[in-house]
């Protein structure tokens, strides 16, 4: 087993468990923000990880050109896609997690209806979904 | 048994976990993110099984994953209704 190999394993392992956290992420989490957030994340990262391992097992140059381009793609747009997901949950209303604060979303639709902030932009009470304006 | 076997493995479990989210919801939102989640772990098999049995053509549909996988995502947004 070359040095290569061994380095190829290492990343693949890597990445498979960074990716089996976003798993367990999506299986525990309270509310769809948070699965939102681990799937972004850690799938994301954890794809690169392991196709940057999987193509130093055969590393021809074809291989190695459309690894990158596959590389540089999921990084680009695996966040962009769950943050589009999380987004469109925001604007049709899923409810957050207790606990959740809302004071920037609260400043967003502020800003967007035009509105100065009022001192009692504090958290709403859970349940309650943005109301107002879309963000 | 190969590390590379043991890593389809653990994907695969993923896999699992994301349509047991899909099947138990409880919100479109939940079943849109962890659609997503099924997309990655489909591409991360595929990049598994090209390297454990080494075809040549696995980059090229690891590319056509990647890409199909993210237009999948932009159009879940339309899954779950409301306001844009």
């Amino acid at each position: 087993m070359s040095v290569l190999t061994v380095i190829a394993y290492v990343l693949i392992l890597a990445g498979v468990v960074v990716f089996a956290g976003a798993g367990v992420g999506l299986l525990k989490f309270r509310d769809t923000y948070m699965r939102a957030s681990a799937v972004g994340t850690a799938a994301g990262l954890g794809i690169a990880l392991v196709t940057i391992g999987a193509v130093l097992t055969m590393p021809t140059t074809a291989n190695l050109v459309k690894a990158a381009v596959a590389v540089v793609l999921q990084l680009a747009t695996a966040a962009v896609g769950s943050t589009i997901i999380a987004r469109a949950a925001v604007n049709s209303g899923h409810a957050f997690a207790p606990g959740t604060s809302l004071i920037d979303l609260d400043e967003a639709d502020a800003k967007l209806a035009g509105m100065p902030l009022t001192e009692e932009s504090g958290p709403r009470p859970s349940g309650e979904t943005s109301e107002g304006s879309s963000v | 048994m190969t590390p590379l076997d043991i890593a389809i493995v653990c994907i695969a479990a993923v896999l699992l976990a994301s349509v047991y989210r899909i099947v138990a919801g409880p919100t479109a939102a939940d079943r849109a993110v962890a659609a997503d989640l099924l997309t990655f772990s489909v591409v991360g098999i595929l990049v598994l099984i090209g390297a454990r049995w080494e075809r040549l053509g696995t980059f090229d549909l690891v590319l056509i994953a990647t890409l199909v996988s993210f237009l999948a995502a932009v159009s879940a947004r339309g899954l779950m209704g409301g306001r844009r």
